[in-house]
């Protein structure tokens, strides 16, 4: 503990959570948080002159694969990435390499230049959990936190099929919460990964699945509910099915009907509102899902915007990357079946500006940013890397900001793209406070980070101080100062110091009698007992990498969406 | 609590311990301590697991040039060597997560080459990848579902100990009739097999070739000839057959029994039947063996640098060339001017060379020279608590501490060897342009 306050003085601060206007105002820090005004004649240690620049909290990407196992075999998968793209250690950063699947000293390093201080790693199998967390140890300063991912775990469904309770699930969920360290629970195609184990190569919405007979609309309303009994602040994560499927807006659409009001985060939604019209049977449907979005309060949702240029699609979705390995570009994918637990497919990928389709994806992602009307349901994500890497943010700023720029794009990419897109219509711009709600209120938010997106006094002294750029790209690519927990980390988008950040993650109570059932299970079936599938809290803490910070769960006079 | 980083207060019998000295990684032994803390595998283990935890907890000497000398000395000597080399190598790198992690720090800081003692069969496997992908499946998942099992190989007992104890013929399954599984061995070896497979001896130099004609012979297709690799053609298209008709089929090979030269070849073309068989079925390939956790070794590099092993760490960007930077070829060419060898876990034996090394060995470790340094250290999993990596690439596993012993962790060692080293400054970091 310091007895010295740090004053950031005279900046502008952007701070959407707080409501009030935002204007001049001074910020002070003291031990890692922001502070309320001190006493007269308190100790100020450093003071920093802002003279009138943008401060926002540290911003926070709520959907990101950063880390574990299939991260890893990415990188693996693809050497010629990290041959053009290295950096040596430079007495300050370690060496690294990798654009799009960065090595994790570097995956820090980025994210901190460019002013984000929290990154969820979205889609940790339980099985995979002990590796996603080793591997995110490695991530320096930035604070963390997973999704472990279910709806296809053979333990649920031959519960679900068997006739458990909601209780015996909700149970079943917060075990697996604290038993894998998580923040959310994240389903992937549900039921759709385990189908493909039986061979069916497509699931519907109310189809049943070929051997437990349950319906993914069963699994999703299943797992939602279980969320929302339990308290845990972030809704059921949403991978829907049928990714990248013209026509899948229908099913995108009726899950959000089923849905029914229990809340819920749909993910990459771009990948997930495609239409069948036209000579090509492929067209946005963005203008009917953002209605879809609009008009359900209780939804929230993230982009995965795609941006031109080599990357790899990386996902839990086995059942849709093998459809799609055929597009594999270079040609060599991965696909694996794991542990009556999930799945994971690599398949490398180039979007081409001048392909209809690519070109089209990329309209589709910036009409939903732009007709969803709601900038605190609506969060900006690649699905890094599924859609390009987290480094383009910036450009898609722009591109949020800057009606001008956005329609020069538009002009460069394939032409028919511009007569099948209402983008070139649209006149709305993002402005300054949209983009700090879109990027660090609203995701915080969604999380359950009470002292995390905003800047008022106990919160978390992540604070990111802007140039104000009419390049609204520049102006984000390269912040003027980045504080993460109080101090100095980054000056003009350059790294000038590092540290560890903290692993985030949500304890709901439950009944520990679920043991009783998943221990036999875990002997029986599984490959590793129950006792070492489960992580401890010394694994994490013991290795001296930053902590662990415990979300609150809500309780019934919390307000969440 | 499971993990008791600081402890060693388990009760004796212990169970669930995780054996770290193959890539099985079975973690349902049970184990006994007795009051030298000598260990005994009571329940579950294979015949190594049960020679190897046997090992004695001996506190033991470092020794620099043969002489017995304290640790710090040692440190000092080890230090003075790797600041005289200009083409250093760390190697081994046969230990826990945290070990490999400090040995990659003290790789990055030497501008050393890095490799793993097993890395021959590790890149068969991750050649073929780069090359052409993979299509897997993990332990877990084939215990309950698969019902057919090729394997490529020899030795399956030594290599994959307790695969058709756990995986294959498991006493339960959810998926499929447990004790009823099939398959076929493939591979030179005589004698009885398990039950429900055939022997299909060959000449596993001629895998490819037989992965090919197998491919050819479940695409409708008649291979060339009557026999491939000492395979009647007529057998191999019973393999086909079966294949096709399997709800979810496995290919399996052992890559350390695979032809030295071109073991890539052999499981690009594993991966290639693999893919043929799920256009209309399951199927799924199956890396075996393995041990010294050369998986974990070569995960840790990957998310940390970005690239495999066989790569030269911190001396500009990291720099990957699997032919190249191949350990045992470089210090046969005399490309390496001293050494760093860990071998904290079994399966790095040390290497026959005279360039002048930094051994940090497990006790037991047989040395059949002295090294130029000689520091021994404790054994992940059995002398303090730690993670290790399955071989099917999905499990991490906890170790534990199941006994107390005074001899220090290969992290331990390796970070205060990083310490004793100059920070020397180096080029600035090559930044890129954003991708848009």
């Amino acid at each position: 503990m310091s007895d010295a306050y740090t004053l950031l003085r005279g900046g502008r601060v952007c701070d959407p959570a707080m409501g009030a206007d935002d204007g001049l105002r001074d910020l002070y820090l003291k031990d890692g948080r922001i502070a309320a005004p001190p006493p007269e004649g308190a100790r100020i240690g450093e003071v920093i002159d802002l003279g009138g620049r943008i401060v926002m909290a540290g911003a926070i990407d709520i959907h990101s694969h950063i880390g574990g196992g299939k991260v890893n075999l990415a990188r693996l998968l693809l050497p010629e990435e990290h041959r053009e793209h290295g950096s040596g250690p430079d007495g300050l950063r370690r060496s690294g390499s990798g654009l799009f699947t960065p090595s994790s000293f570097v995956t820090g390093y980025r994210y901190t230049e460019m002013g984000y201080t929290a990154a969820f790693e979205p889609a940790m199998l339980p099985s995979n959990a002990r590796h996603t967390h080793l591997e995110l140890a490695d991530v320096p300063i930035i604070d963390k936190g997973c999704y472990a991912v279910l709806g296809n775990d053979d333990f649920l469904l031959e519960r679900l099929a068997a006739g458990a309770t909601q209780s015996e699930v909700n149970d079943y969920v917060a075990w697996i919460l604290h038993a894998t360290q998580a923040v959310g629970v994240k389903v992937v195609n549900p039921g759709g990964i385990s189908a493909f184990k039986f061979n069916q190569r497509r699931l519907e919405l109310d189809e049943a699945h070929p051997h437990y007979g349950i319906t993914p609309r069963r699994i999703l309303i299943t797992l939602a509910t279980a969320l929302s009994d339990l308290g845990v602040p972030h809704p059921l994560h949403i991978h829907c099915n049928n990714l990248g499927i013209p026509g899948n807006e229908s099913v995108t659409r009726d899950t959000i009907a089923a849905l029914d009001g229990l809340p819920a985060h749909l993910t990459h939604l771009q990948f997930h509102s495609y239409g069948t019209e036209g000579d090509r049977r492929f067209s946005s449907a963005a203008a009917e899902i953002a209605e879809a979005v609009n008009r359900s309060p209780n939804i929230s949702v993230d982009v995965g915007q795609i941006v031109f240029g080599q990357t790899i699609t990386a996902s839990a979705d086995i059942m849709s990357q093998f459809r799609n390995s055929g597009l594999a570009s270079p040609r060599k994918w991965v696909c694996t079946d794991i542990e009556c637990d999930g799945g994971c497919g690599l398949v490398p990928f180039r979007y081409r500006d001048k392909a209809f389709v690519n070109a089209l994806q990329w309209a589709i992602g910036l009409e939903l940013f732009l007709l969803i009307e709601d900038p605190w349901r609506v969060y900006l994500t690649t699905d890094h890397p599924n859609g390009g890497p987290f480094t383009s943010y910036p450009h898609l700023i722009r591109l949020l900001m800057d009606r001008s720029f956005r329609n020069e794009q538009l002009a460069r990419i394939n032409p028919d793209v511009a007569a099948h897109s209402r983008l070139g219509s649209i006149d709305r711009e993002y402005s300054l406070k949209e983009i700090a709600i879109m990027t660090r209120a609203g995701p915080a938010r969604v999380l359950g980070l009470r002292d995390r997106g905003h800047l008022r006094p106990g919160a978390v002294a992540d604070v990111v101080v802007y140039d104000d750029l009419p390049d609204r790209e520049a102006m984000f690519a390269a912040p003027a100062w980045v504080f993460k927990n109080g101090r100095p980390v980054a000056r003009s988008g350059e790294l000038t110091a590092t540290g560890w950040g903290d692993t985030i993650v949500v304890r709901p109570a439950f009944d520990s009698a679920i043991e009783r059932r998943l221990k036999p299970w875990f002997e029986d079936h599984q490959t590793v007992r129950l006792g070492n599938f489960r992580i401890a809290d010394g694994e994490i803490l013991d290795r001296g990498r930053g902590g662990l910070s415990i979300v609150p769960t809500l309780t019934a006079s919390d307000s969440c969406f | 609590m499971d993990y008791e980083p600081g402890g060693t207060d388990l009760p004796s019998p212990m169970s669930d311990v995780v054996c770290p000295f193959c890539a099985m990684a079975c973690d349902d032994l049970t184990v006994a301590r007795d009051r030298t803390g000598q260990i005994r595998v009571t329940a579950n283990g294979c015949a190594r697991a049960r020679t190897l935890f046997a090992l004695p907890a001996l506190s033991a000497h470092c020794f620099v040039k043969g002489r017995a000398v304290p640790l710090d000395e040692a440190l000092d000597a080890a230090a003075a060597v790797l600041r005289a080399a200009t083409s250093p190598a760390v190697g081994g790198l046969a230990a826990d997560t945290e070990g490999i992690s400090a040995a990659l720090a003290l790789a990055e800081r030497l501008g050393a080459v890095v490799d793993h003692a097993a890395s021959d069969s590790l890149f068969h496997g991750l050649r073929a990848l780069q090359v052409s992908g993979a299509m897997t499946a993990t332990f877990g998942e084939l215990r309950n579902r698969a019902d057919l099992f090729v394997l490529f190989g020899a030795e399956f007992d030594r290599h994959a100990p307790r695969l058709f104890e756990r995986i294959v013929h498991p006493p339960a399954a959810l998926f499929r009739d447990a004790g009823a599984a099939r398959g076929f061995l493939i591979g030179p070896g005589h004698g009885p097999v398990p039950e429900g497979f055939e022997r299909l001896t060959a000449d596993l130099t001629h895998a490819p070739a037989i992965a090919a004609a197998l491919a050819q012979l479940m695409a409708g297709e008649t291979p060339r000839g009557h026999r491939v690799g000492g395979i009647a053609m007529e057998d191999l298209a019973r393999v086909g057959t079966a294949l096709l008709e399997a709800r979810f089929g496995v290919v399996g090979w052992i890559a350390a029994t695979l032809d030295p030269a071109d073991g890539d070849i052999a499981i690009e073309a594993f991966n290639r039947l693999v893919v043929s068989a799920n256009v209309s079925t399951r199927c799924a390939g199956l890396p075996l063996g393995g041990k010294g956790n050369a998986l974990g070794a070569n995960y840790v590099c990957a998310w940390q640098y970005g690239v495999p092993l066989r790569s030269r760490l911190g001396a500009g960007p990291p720099e990957h060339d699997p032919l190249r930077y191949r350990l045992k070829g470089l210090l046969a060419g005399g490309g390496i001017d001293a050494l760093v060898w860990l071998s904290a876990l079994n399966g790095a034996e040390l290497p026959d060379t005279r360039t002048p090394m930094v051994v940090l060995a497990r006790p037991g470790q047989p040395l059949p020279y002295d090294p130029e340094v000689l520091i021994p250290v404790a054994i992940p999993g059995l002398d303090h608590a730690g993670s290790i990596h399955r071989g099917d690439g999905v499990a991490a596993l906890p170790l534990r501490r199941l006994r107390s012993v005074t001899l220090p962790t290969a992290a331990s060692v390796l970070n205060a060897l990083l310490d004793r080293l100059p920070t020397p400054p180096l080029p600035v970091a090559i930044r890129e342009t954003a991708h848009v």
